[in-house]
């Protein structure tokens, strides 16, 4: 199930939202949470649920060991179970992900024929996989007490709101809420608007931004122009943001309707004036889980701070996905980061605030490009033609492109929401005391939610070629 | 407070209008607009569950369902058209134009007209007139509480669509169309408001015409008494509309896919006059003109050129038909005007599905059964829709029995082309398991059918698509 489905919008979200408000204790609520998540995941992968539960048993399971033998003086066995977890965790995530991609490999460099399972990757496995690994690691450096609960970790790791598509939240971001927590009318609404604008930012903006970028990425008939290469680039760029942004608010938005504070997720990153600055806004949750978990203890800047840079990068850009092309964009920004470091810093404070900003977004546009295109060919392709000059006709730009013309106009609103301006102009209104503006903006609000649904709706017309002929 | 209590019943009050609402409205069976069955909600079953067609099947239901659904709908596809509509402004370069008074080389048919054995008067709606009057593209098309149906036999019918068009011919392979794009795939002519689909390129139809091609290349090695015949009907997705070129690319490598001993023909479009004359404005399929020349090269192709073909009645009605093209765009506004053809041939028993039945509606058009309805499918209606399976007796035991694999093209010419043979079972994939709850089984069907002549008859979709693969 997705968050922009009807049945989400429509039929499991006031189900379980109704349901949890009449719930009286904080168990049972744990536990509606917990239910209502299996099934949610279930939606989409009724078979793969059972690899959730194994990790969420072997986490739960290994960090009570873990503290058994670390209170009976056993650090040696309190280890042995820790690295015990982190392989089952790792373990599971390679066999599901990346066994195809290392065995496609060893083909390719021995002339070897070896074949890889078939089986689909489970949905979110990176995510709640990082999760319940932060919890074990967590435990085990005794930043956090180990649950005992099972109830409690199980509606920690599968909370549907985080479950598929994070930000990845921390156990300690939420222990304490998961038995003490408390929901309120303000919370639920400000969670509600939250949602909402994620909806729109998904729907209205990231939907249309990817039919410009598919459109011209899948098109039939030969590597575009530069300016439609250009065009599919910005397009896609948009699209990633306010896709995962707009996911990141439905689950920020959702968590609070259940009475969690999640930490944000991103912080308008193109509004960047450097690569160093554009990490620090781009899925935060991820970075800096690799900051804390790979970075820090490989040395982070104290020892090898090159070496760390690139491993971390390599290893991010591997969790996207396992292809070439995901490690090259890994240590594309690896490298430019040590750039920054080394020498560019010291040219870029030098330089006006705007001339940093293109800059910024110039690596990152290119660097979605790599993300984007797993084909080798194809992406030496559409790189070249971004920077060799070829034309493209007005005939090609009306024809062969016409079915993303209509979602160009969307570029101007996605230029607009990529900043922190409607932010800004939403946090004035809510320091006003006049009502009137408050109304005008929760009318606003739902203005989106209705055009929301007219895109959902919509994007599901598919009149019947055949039907009684 | 009241702020927050406001927003959220505001909220809850939406959902509960567009989703409870439906269980007052009741549900929906059918959508005119899009042409098919609506999804209902479906019934929870473990299995449906775990090969998740009942999640992807309750997401439908809710989107047919959902109250003030089809005018979201209509509002989405409205707001898709204004903003293409604004793209195209922009984009296109006013100078472009193409007049075609101006061109050296301008191709214009005769005046629109057509001769009847008797005289009569049509009726469109409440309106009389002398002239015939074909239904331009400024109708607008409502459901008319007055009509009156009028249907009556002409000799001949030839449109006007070519004079209006805004085209110049270069040579034989080559010309200009003045085009503007309409999104999902298609293009309007300039003037004669013919929506056009854009070509598909060779790259994308390989893979579908080889695994065709390898199918009944298969068949044929297994069943060498059974004859093998291939008959592809181009439409506008052969014809480079966009480029202004005719190279039946795809034809071509379709044909040069099949084996010697599998035989191949195809019905080409050779110039743009055959494609605007020959096909709806609004829908891919053949208009009554291309239906006949088929016929005739069909019957060429499978019996010779010796053999008698059919004489045709030729009907015409005061009905502006909307096919699948308007629908896709939602716009109902440029319409032909719908004839069909009735052979002349005796009579037959037909079967559908295993059961004795009539096939089509076209007595029934004679008899003037119709209403006039935006985006009614007159071509279904009339002509008959897609079956599973569909049989005619022709008791004719001096000619072969014949297996027709098929998509909707034949159906105005099934009657006609099983007229030539004794039985003749025309089976479409599409609905083929649903309808016996198995997969076809060709070796069992030509057994037991006698099958000595096996045909594949269809376009592009036909011929490249999965769905349409027999397997052995």
């Amino acid at each position: 199930m997705v968050f922009s489905s009807l049945v989400f919008l429509f039929l499991f979200l006031p189900i379980v939202i109704g349901i949890y408000y009449l719930i009286p204790t904080r168990t049972y609520k744990n536990l509606w949470l917990f239910v209502t998540s299996l099934f949610f995941y279930a939606w989409g992968e009724p078979i793969y649920i059972s690899i959730m539960i194994v990790s969420i048993f072997n986490d739960f399971f290994c960090a009570q060991l873990v503290e058994k033998e670390r209170n009976k003086g056993n650090t040696g066995r309190a280890r042995f179970f820790f690295i015990l977890s982190l392989s089952i965790n790792l373990g599971l995530l390679f066999f599901f992900k990346y066994a195809g991609f290392l065995i496609e490999n060893i083909n390719a460099l021995f002339h070897l024929s070896l074949s890889a399972h078939k089986l689909a990757l489970p949905i979110g496995i990176s995510f709640y996989t990082f999760q319940t690994m932060s919890y074990s690691i967590d435990v085990y450096m005794g930043h956090v007490k180990v649950q005992k609960n099972f109830l409690t970790m199980a509606a920690y790791v599968t909370m549907f709101p985080q479950l598929i598509a994070g930000p990845i939240v921390r156990y300690i971001t939420v222990e304490e809420e998961l038995t003490h927590r408390t929901e309120s009318l303000e919370m639920a609404s400000y969670g509600l608007r939250r949602f909402i604008i994620g909806l729109g930012k998904k729907v209205i903006i990231a939907n249309q931004m990817g039919m410009i970028a598919d459109t011209i990425y899948n098109s039939a008939y030969g590597t575009p122009g530069t300016i439609m290469l250009w065009l599919a680039a910005i397009a896609y760029t948009f699209q990633i943001y306010f896709d995962f942004s707009g996911y990141s608010d439905m689950a920020i938005g959702l968590g609070r309707i259940f009475g969690f504070h999640f930490l944000e997720n991103f912080n308008y990153p193109y509004i960047s004036t450097s690569i160093t600055d554009f990490w620090r806004r781009w899925h935060i949750s991820l970075s800096t889980w690799f900051k804390d978990y790979v970075y820090i203890p490989l040395g982070g800047n104290r020892k090898w701070i090159y070496r760390n840079i690139l491993i971390v990068w390599m290893l991010t850009g591997l969790w996207h996905g396992a292809s070439w092309n995901y490690v090259f964009w890994g240590l594309y920004y690896g490298v430019l980061l040590i750039a920054e470091k080394l020498l560019l810093h010291k040219v870029l404070n030098k330089v006006p605030k705007v001339l940093r900003h293109i800059y910024t977004l110039l690596i990152v546009v290119v660097g979605w490009v790599i993300f984007r295109l797993e084909d080798a060919s194809q992406l030496f392709d559409a790189l070249k033609g971004m920077f060799r000059y070829t034309g493209t006709s007005r005939s090609d730009l009306l024809f062969i492109y016409q079915d993303m013309l209509y979602a160009i106009p969307f570029l101007i609103l996605a230029v607009f929401a990529s900043t922190p301006l409607t932010q800004r102009f939403m946090a004035k209104i809510e320091a006003q005391d006049n009502p009137v503006f408050k109304v005008l903006l929760d009318i606003s609000i739902i203005g989106i939610l209705m055009v929301s649904i007219v895109f959902l709706v919509g994007e599901k017309f598919n009149p019947f070629i055949y039907f009684r002929f | 407070m009241k702020r927050h209590y406001a927003f959220i019943i505001s909220i809850v009050s939406i959902f509960g209008i567009l989703f409870l609402g439906i269980f007052i409205r009741g549900v929906k069976a059918e959508s005119l607009i899009e042409n098919k069955r609506l999804y209902t909600f479906p019934k929870f079953t473990f299995e449906s569950f775990m090969k998740n067609t009942f999640q992807n099947d309750l997401e439908e239901a809710l989107s047919d369902q959902m109250v003030l659904g089809e005018t979201f709908k209509a509002k989405y596809l409205e707001l898709k058209k204004q903003s293409l509509g604004l793209m195209v402004w922009s984009i296109k370069d006013r100078d472009d134009e193409f007049v075609a008074e101006e061109t050296s080389q301008v191709d214009t048919t005769a005046e629109p007209g057509y001769t009847t054995e008797e005289t009569t008067n049509i009726l469109v709606g409440t309106v009389e007139t002398t002239e015939p009057t074909i239904a331009s593209e400024e109708t607008t098309v409502e459901p008319q509480i007055s009509f009156v149906p009028h249907v009556e036999k002409i000799d001949s019918y030839t449109k006007d669509y070519m004079s209006k068009l805004k085209w110049t011919s270069i040579d034989d392979t080559h010309f200009k169309v003045a085009l503007n794009p309409k999104g999902s795939g298609l293009v309007e002519a300039v003037g004669e408001n013919h929506l056009i689909f854009t070509k598909i390129g060779l790259s994308a139809a390989k893979a579908g015409f080889e695994n065709k091609a390898a199918s009944v290349n298969k068949l044929a090695e297994n069943y060498p008494e059974i004859q093998f015949n291939n008959f592809y009907i181009e439409t506008d997705v052969d014809v480079d509309f966009v480029g202004g070129t005719i190279t039946h690319d795809l034809s071509n490598y379709l044909g040069e896919q099949f084996n010697d001993n599998v035989r191949f023909a195809s019905l080409n479009i050779n110039s743009v006059e055959e494609y605007i004359n020959g096909f709806y404005k609004t829908d891919h399929h053949w208009d009554t003109e291309r239906q006949l020349i088929g016929y005739q090269s069909l019957i060429k192709f499978l019996k010779g050129p010796d053999e008698p073909l059919v004489d045709f009645d030729l009907y015409l009605t005061n009905l502006a038909y909307n096919g699948y093209k308007s629908r896709l765009l939602n716009e109902f506004s440029t319409t032909d005007v719908f004839k069909f053809i009735v052979p002349k041939v005796s009579r037959s028993e037909v079967y559908i599905n295993g059961s004795k039945s009539t096939y089509g509606n076209k007595y029934g058009f004679i008899k003037g059964n119709f209403t006039q309805e935006t985006a009614a499918n007159y071509y279904g209606d009339c002509n008959g829709a897609d079956y599973a399976l569909v049989e005619y007796h022709y008791n004719q035991p001096s000619k072969p029995n014949a297996l027709i694999f098929i998509d909707s093209f034949s159906n105005p010419l099934k009657e006609v082309i099983a007229s030539h043979y004794n039985n003749t079972y025309y089976v479409d994939f599409r609905y083929y398991e649903t309808a016996y709850g198995k997969p076809f089984d060709f070796s069992e069907f030509i057994k037991d059918k006698d099958i000595s002549v096996a045909v594949n008859l269809g376009y592009y979709y036909f011929f490249a698509g999965d769905t349409f693969i027999i397997n052995d």
